[in-house]
């Protein structure tokens, strides 16, 4: 079981090192087309169609796994912190079962537009210029497969009781010291 | 069972997970997926699951939220509080309670190059709370103004509560900043006040400096603060001439804010790539939850549950008054318990509908809508700015001396809350002048 969580922290790894070029390529490249305009009167083409469709899908998809393992996702505890600590972690673990039947729906419908969208060779076209845009939906397969592969793993761990090779932030543990973390919230 | 049924047993659910602790992302995809199936059919279903992930993400305006997130990390990571609150404190340091108005203006000016109250409330109490511990403020006023003036952040432009609000409600996003400028200075006022009233009853909240500053240092203490004034002239001067949409003005303020941190010699690799890696996280978990958000304002229109309300609210011929007061506290209340972004994109498939029949400014609604939430921010049970000063201040203080502390200037924030109901031109002047 740990071996499989390594394997899986590995494949977060990698998403999070695409997604952060993506970040810091979007704003450089924004940036670089906004000085072309106005310096120059000489914008990079096709900016628009690049960002919406590459920078702004891997961000908004390839980490998603990344935010589970640091438990980023936005939840509300009002009621549950109530609960004494044995029930929570229950009722935590199972939610994952509920996730995985989500993001698991999510990665057979984005995959069967991707491909669809690969067959029909979708593009766009922005002052002349033809963006293939077909390859940038396979982001959305790869992004909620690995979430679902990481809620299987952590719902797994919590049947089993093994140890957890994924290196996450423990969810019961977030109350206390996620207040630093968080600062990027709202 | 009927589709409007369907519809509010489909927010029922929705409630009943989201106080389960499910993620408010998942809850939202799985109850809006489900209702649609019930209500339309499994083929309808399976559509929207595959078709509005892509399309709402890959958009030129929803680009702005990473950009705008990235320019206020740099910002944090670059320590441009402390320019700003060394400069306030020099010039208002005389004032009864002078190290908290300034910890206020501070926070103002540091609110105009980031979008979160979050990072706001943190950044200045970094700063401020140990200076005013020197000077003997009691604990719980110095604490409280941080975790108050905090809430500024999200009020004055850039502000990522607005940009999402602008984009479901298809209201310009400048002209929701433009909004909010007034919004937030109308609060930053009402805090001063609050801090000048409270330390000229009772001296011993805040003892006066005595020190006195020359005019070089003061001047010089002002020049310090040439980064943000750039970075605020840079990015907002481009958005409101009309010259940058808001990507593209989020883009020119995060590279403008890295090269200043550069500058500064405040950019480390590390805090680079923490920058990158914190506005990935935050985005992929607010995209997840307004895809979702998305989902849900298809499902409630096909139920008809939104029209329902709607209809029900003109049929109870409900004053707009009556009206706002019951919209003002249901936010109070979910402020409560609520994160502010997931309380808007909660709520707005629902509210917005309804707001519709009335004859409200969507730009008026959304700038009072923000200053809800963002008061949401510091009531108790649930106050993210208080949990960050706490965490800031460490074994200073409690969370209940923190929550004592903001007792006022919630005060304050009602009447402002009032002031922007009964005067909406506190909110709409600055934007009427782009027309």
């Amino acid at each position: 079981m740990t071996a499989i969580g390594r394997l899986l922290a590995r494949g977060v790894s990698l998403t999070i090192a695409v997604g952060l070029l993506a970040v810091a390529l979007m704003m450089i490249h924004i940036a670089i087309d906004v000085a072309g305009k106005f310096f120059l009167n000489q914008p990079i083409p096709a900016t628009i169609a690049l960002v919406s469709n590459y920078y702004m899908v891997i961000v908004a998809f390839l980490a998603i796994a990344f935010a589970e393992t640091r438990n980023g996702h936005i939840t509300v505890e009002v009621l549950t912190e109530l609960f004494p600590m044995r029930v929570q972690r229950h009722l935590y673990s199972w939610s994952y079962l509920l996730s995985a039947l989500i993001y698991g729906m999510l990665t057979v419908r984005t995959w069967e537009e991707a491909v669809r969208a690969h067959g029909t060779g979708t593009f766009m076209m922005e002052q002349g210029i033809k963006l293939l845009t077909w390859p940038s939906y396979y982001f959305l397969p790869i992004g909620c497969g690995l979430m679902f592969l990481v809620v299987i793993y952590r719902f797994l761990i919590y049947l089993t009781g093994a140890q957890s090779g994924l290196g996450e932030v423990p969810t019961l543990e977030k109350a206390a010291g996620a207040v630093a973390s968080d600062a990027g919230e709202a | 069972m009927s589709d409007v049924e369907i519809g509010f047993i489909g927010i029922g659910i929705l409630v009943t997970l989201i106080a389960l602790r499910v993620p408010i992302g998942v809850s939202l995809i799985g109850v809006s997926f489900f209702g649609i199936w019930a209500i339309v059919g499994q083929k309808a279903a399976w559509g929207i699951l595959g078709v509005i992930p892509y399309s709402f993400a890959a958009t030129w305006q929803l680009s702005s939220v990473p950009m705008f997130l990235l320019m206020g990390f740099f910002c944090f990571h670059a320590g441009l509080t402390k320019g700003l609150f060394d400069a306030a404190r020099v010039w208002l340091a005389g004032l009864p309670g002078g190290l908290a108005i300034a910890a206020v203006f501070g926070a103002a000016g540091f609110a105009a190059v980031t979008g979160s109250s979050v990072a706001c409330a943190a950044a200045m109490g970094r700063i401020a709370v140990p200076e005013m511990m020197r000077y003997r403020y009691e604990v719980s006023l110095a604490t409280g103004t941080v975790a108050a003036a905090g809430t500024i952040g999200a009020l004055i432009p850039p502000s990522i509560l607005m940009i999402l609000y602008g984009i479901i409600a298809e209201v310009p996003i400048s002209h929701l900043f433009l909004g909010g400028v007034g919004a937030g200075l109308l609060t930053a006022f009402g805090y001063v006040a609050v801090i000048m009233i409270r330390s000229s009853i009772n001296p011993e909240l805040a003892p006066r400096l005595t020190e006195k500053v020359p005019m070089s240092e003061k001047l010089a203490a002002l020049a310090d603060t040439w980064p943000v004034l750039l970075l605020m002239g840079g990015v907002f001067g481009g958005l409101f001439a009309g010259l940058f949409t808001p990507t593209e003005a989020g883009a020119v303020g995060a590279f403008l804010s890295m090269v200043i941190a550069a500058l500064k010699r405040s950019l480390t690799w590390e805090s680079f790539r923490n920058a990158l890696l914190e506005t990935l996280l935050t985005s992929a978990a607010l995209f997840i939850i307004a895809i979702g958000a998305s989902m849900l304002t298809r499902f409630l229109a096909f139920s008809g549950a939104g029209d329902y309300l709607s209809e029900l609210v003109v049929a109870m011929g409900a004053h707009e008054l009556l009206l706002l007061l019951g919209i003002s506290m249901v936010y109070l209340l979910l402020g409560m318990f609520l994160e502010p972004i997931g309380a808007m994109l909660l709520t707005l498939p629902i509210l917005l509908p309804i707001i519709d029949t009335t004859g409200f400014s969507l730009v008026w609604f959304g700038v009072l809508l923000t200053k809800f939430l963002e008061i949401g921010m510091i009531t108790p049970p649930i106050g993210l700015n208080v949990f960050v000063i706490k965490g800031v201040v460490g074994d200073l203080t409690t969370t209940s001396v923190i929550f004592k502390g903001i007792m006022w200037f919630l005060v304050s924030d009602l009447i402002v809350i009032i002031l922007l109901m009964a005067f909406p031109d506190i909110v709409l002047y600055l934007p009427s002048l782009m027309e």
